[in-house]
């Protein structure tokens, strides 16, 4: 892996679900892992690169949704919400990658990468979507070498 | 009440209760006397009739005899006791095993996806009042409660019922959908006025799975009952209900009289208790043993259990009609087939209808016997006002108004058993069939009722214009159709035959035919997977070939207008779909890798790796043709085709969740350049009269398929949120006359235009850039080259070289070149 630093798994889905929550623009939902000072920042787009992108109302309101579930815990819930984003919009690549992260989360590794994937192929114009994928797929990866 | 008295049911009236001991179960024959009584006096000495000297020989016993019994008396006292013990706790048993264990055999429920709303969403007025209908929604003239709706120009009112289902349980609404076209305009509450982002319809049901003996139910809970309903059955059924212990000897004494008046079985003494008994173990069986044990039971259910739970029990129970093979089994469930109503929304009259049709519901049957059965129900109405149940004015009201049930009773057999199915074979996978027939599952599938109703109307209309295709009977000409979406590779659609409604021989799933040229597009991916050695623009040799085989025979396969092209680029090799140009390629890529890149896009049958599979010799069903172009639309993602989302206990509770799960397939550059390629078939090449068949705007990917002799016509494609497959053909194998152009893609088109809301989107992924190619040498071209193609590439694999019609090579040309030399320094 030519990575720079490892970010353990609680800090990256903490830090991928503040952002999605501030880039659906609405306040902010506290996160379920601890917020430490993000040791590499580049891992994150900033918000606003991500606000750019952001999907429209009823994926929007699925990804909020989904995003209540994840929070509490309720990954079947996120991704059964998720899946139904989806069907409305499978062209969407930030739900791809919000369904990653929820595998990522259930130690499904493959899964997780391939979904990670799949958003990258849909996501050419946005660089900072692109990253974050790319770490979803580096911390899957070295999970499933180390038989986490 | 006089003119009624105590009656019960006429299936139940003289199969239950002592009442009717005198008129039915005596004279029977083949009855049971409890076997103690009657032996020593009754039967034995009728066998004995051999000879009155026996009979001498024992009256001069009779003194010992009589010594004998008193000695044997405890002993047969203590047997006889054991026996009966036995027996009543045998009865304990089955009755306590049929009230708990298997409380109601509830059929499975099989529901379509549900409808999703929203501002935006590509759906026309007309499609979301087809929704509605489907749902069975009332049209008023002005939306006032659940199911009901209305049309004012552009504008749909209605009032959802709410979606009942697990991980979202909302409660309906009024909402108002403003169209433009075809699409949402804007999606808001009616009462409030706020606008909705997203709104989920309860899903249309598409299909039960009814227990083996054929009953069907909908539960409802005793709390839930209309009050009018559960006096009305007290009243008319078992007033002494709350009193008496299982049986009521009054009523029986009643009933007895009334009989013995009337020398005829008038009357029942039966209570809902013995009711509930009879119904549980349905039989025409009319003996005194049968009576006894339905007594018996009737005193030990209610020792087990109260009053509320038997009631409760009787509601869903109680047997209210036949549909065909379809029982119709409880209140809720009646209501909904004679009514189309919720029990908790009949009116007064139509309760006791209901009611008065528990006596007899053959015989009352209020569709084919409306005046007994408007007799009878104002019979009930004068017992609910004489007993004060029913006011004086209302049940006057109530006598004077019509049935009320609707014409046609709700079909219990589903229009969609094609789809059924494929549902079943994947519920199969992982449920008994037992628990599918009687444990009330809920199953939440894939299906689009709107699109399979279009692709039908869509396969029936063009098979009409084809040529053949008006013939009926067993050489007809069949059809198959599979309809998946993109990125979930849910089915929304399925047809089998040419009729969609004949549950028989299902093609899109078992019919496997060799495909022909729709096998081309993974040859041509095997290839283009080698960046380094092939792209849009390779020139392959198109010439006559001789193929040796490893059993010394050699294969020469023939383009299908039997001329050979010379050299020709891969694109339009693929565009027109040359045999020659393709069985050479598929030679040098080798057989074996197009036979393990099937396997990764899904086919899970084993594929023989001979030559000949190259142009299609492979056999493949319509769903399987489907998944591999999923992985296509999907751009080189597999996704397994699925029917079934999620599976709900009968509590709705979530049993299973088919949750999506993707594999990379092909790379998604390769991919994208065969999709590219199909894309031009259908402007260019063999599907290009697709240009005019299609509204203009939906730009489709597509693939003609026949097979030798004209047997098999097949058309294959996707545009932006359908995967389409068409399979035209005869069972008997004879041909067609019809090629994959002038068969299947005239019903596919057909169907796409109908279906698609979105239309292709060919947005290069990254490392693919677009490059303008001189088709005749596949070199690049620029402004001065004739009939010049836009090709896209992979990085690093565009044509070295410069076509010699580019007057001078542009800068524009070289960019890409420069591009390529910074990126590798």
């Amino acid at each position: 892996m030519n990575r720079p630093a490892r970010i353990r798994l609680p800090v990256l889905t903490g830090l991928l679900l503040a952002i999605l929550n501030s880039a659906c623009s609405v306040p902010q939902k506290p996160s379920p892992a601890p917020a430490p000072p993000p040791p590499d920042v580049t891992i994150v787009p900033s918000s606003r690169e991500l606000a750019a992108e952001t999907p429209s109302g009823p994926v929007r309101e699925l990804l909020h949704k989904a995003a209540d579930q994840y929070a509490s815990g309720d990954l079947d819930g996120a991704a059964a919400t998720l899946e139904r984003a989806i069907r409305i919009a499978p062209s969407e690549p930030l739900v791809w990658q919000r369904l990653a992260l929820v595998r990522l989360d259930q130690g499904d590794w493959e899964q997780a990468e391939t979904l990670a994937l799949r958003s990258s192929g849909l996501a050419s114009g946005n660089a900072g979507l692109r990253k974050v994928n790319q770490d979803i797929i580096a911390e899957a990866r070295d999970a499933a070498a180390g038989g986490r | 009440m006089s003119r009624v008295g105590r009656r019960v049911g006429q299936r139940i009236l003289c199969r239950a209760g002592f009442a009717a001991r005198g008129q039915c179960a005596i004279p029977n024959s083949s009855h049971r006397m409890p076997k103690k009584k009657q032996s020593s006096r009754g039967s034995r000495p009728a066998r004995r009739s051999a000879g009155a000297v026996r009979r001498r020989t024992t009256k001069g016993k009779t003194g010992s005899w009589q010594r004998g019994l008193r000695r044997a008396l405890p002993a047969v006292i203590l047997t006889s006791l054991v026996l009966v013990l036995a027996w009543v706790l045998w009865l304990d048993y089955r009755i306590v095993d049929q009230f708990e264990g298997r409380r109601w055999a509830l059929p499975a429920r099989v529901f379509a996806r549900p409808l999703e709303l929203h501002a935006g969403k590509g759906i026309a007025a007309d499609d979301l009042v087809a929704e509605l209908g489907l749902l069975r929604y009332r049209e008023v003239s002005r939306v006032r409660a659940p199911g009901e709706y209305r049309v004012s120009g552009d504008t749909v009112y209605f009032h959802s019922r709410g979606f009942p289902f697990p991980g979202e349980n909302t409660p309906g609404r009024l909402v108002r959908a403003d169209f433009a076209g075809h699409e949402i305009h804007r999606l808001g509450d009616a009462s409030t006025g706020a606008e909705i982002d997203l709104l989920r319809v309860e899903p249309v049901p598409i299909a039960s799975i009814y227990p083996g003996h054929g009953e069907d139910r909908m539960l409802v809970r005793l709390e839930d009952a209309p009050p009018l309903l559960l006096d009305a059955l007290l009243v008319v059924e078992d007033r002494r209900f709350r009193d008496h212990h299982g049986v009521d000897p009054a009523a029986i004494a009643r009933a007895m009289v009334a009989n013995l008046r009337a020398g005829r079985a008038v009357q029942g003494g039966s209570t809902l208790t013995q009711q509930l008994v009879k119904n549980y173990f349905l039989t025409n069986e009319r003996t005194l043993s049968r009576k006894l044990n339905e007594a018996v039971m009737s005193l030990l259910l209610e020792a087990h259990y109260d009053k509320d739970e038997i009631l409760g029990a009787y509601l869903n129970e109680v047997y209210l009609g036949q549909d065909g093979e379809r029982a119709i089994h409880g209140f809720a469930l009646a209501a909904q087939f004679y009514f189309e109503r919720r029990l908790g929304n009949l009116e007064p009259e139509q309760i006791a209808l209901l009611v008065a049709m528990v006596k007899g519901p053959s015989w009352y049957d209020p569709r084919r016997h409306p005046d007994r059965a408007i007799e009878r129900r104002n019979l009930v109405i004068d017992l609910l006002e004489e007993a004060g149940t029913l006011d004086p004015e209302a049940a006057a009201l109530a006598r004077k108004r019509p049935l009320g049930v609707t014409d046609a009773a709700p079909t219990g057999r589903t229009p969609f058993p094609v789809f059924l199915q494929l549902v079943r074979n994947q519920l199969l996978r992982d449920y008994r069939e037992a628990d599918l027939r009687e444990e009330g599952m809920k199953i939440l599938t894939t299906m689009d009722p709107l699109v399979q109703i279009r692709a039908e109307k869509a396969m029936q209309a063009s098979l009409l214009r084809l040529p053949g295709g008006k013939e009926d009977g067993e050489a007809a000409l069949q059809a198959a159709v599979v309809v998946t979406a993109t990125g979930t590779g849910e089915v929304a659609a399925l047809i089998g035959g040419r009729d969609p409604r004949f549950p028989g021989y299902n093609r899109a799933i078992d019919a496997a035919r060799p495909v022909g040229s729709l096998i081309k597009p993974v040859v041509y991916l095997a290839a283009l997977e080698r960046p380094g050695s092939y792209t849009l623009a390779t020139m392959l040799d198109d010439g006559p070939l001789n193929v040796k085989l490893a059993n010394g025979k050699s294969w020469s396969p023939q383009n299908y207008d039997r001329q050979s092209h010379g050299r020709v680029s891969l694109h339009d090799a693929l565009v027109h779909s040359y045999n020659q140009s393709t069985a050479r390629l598929g030679m040098e890529v080798g057989v074996e890798s197009v036979a393990r890149l099937l396997a990764r896009l899904g086919i899970e049958r084993p594929v023989p790796a001979y030559p000949s599979l190259l142009l299609g010799a492979v056999e493949l069903s319509p769903i399987e043709v489907a998944q591999v172009y999923q992985g296509f639309a999907d751009g080189g993602y597999s996704v397994p085709l699925n029917a079934i989302r999620s599976v709900a206990n009968r509590d709705g509770q979530t049993l299973n969740r088919y949750p999506l799960r993707i594999s990379q397939a092909a790379d998604a550059q390769s991919v994208f350049l065969v999709t590219s390629a199909l894309r031009d078939v259908t402007l260019q090449g063999t599907g290009k009269s697709l240009r005019k068949r299609l509204p203009p705007g939906l730009s489709v990917a597509g693939k003609t398929g026949t097979t030798n002799g004209y047997r098999d016509s097949w058309f294959a494609g996707y545009a932006g949120d359908f995967v389409t497959v068409v399979w035209l053909g005869r069972d008997d194998n004879r041909p067609t006359g019809l090629t994959g152009s002038s068969g299947a893609l005239v019903v596919w088109a057909d169907i796409m235009r109908r279906i698609s809301t979105r239309p292709l989107v060919l947005d290069a992924p990254q490392g693919v850039e677009w490059l303008r190619i001189d088709p005749a040498t596949g070199l690049l071209a620029d402004t001065g080259c004739d009939g010049a193609l836009e090709l896209p590439f992979i990085q690093s694999s565009q044509p070295a070289g410069v076509a010699p019609c580019a007057r001078r090579v542009s800068e524009k040309a070289r960019s890409p070149l420069k591009w390529l030399k910074g990126l590798l320094n």
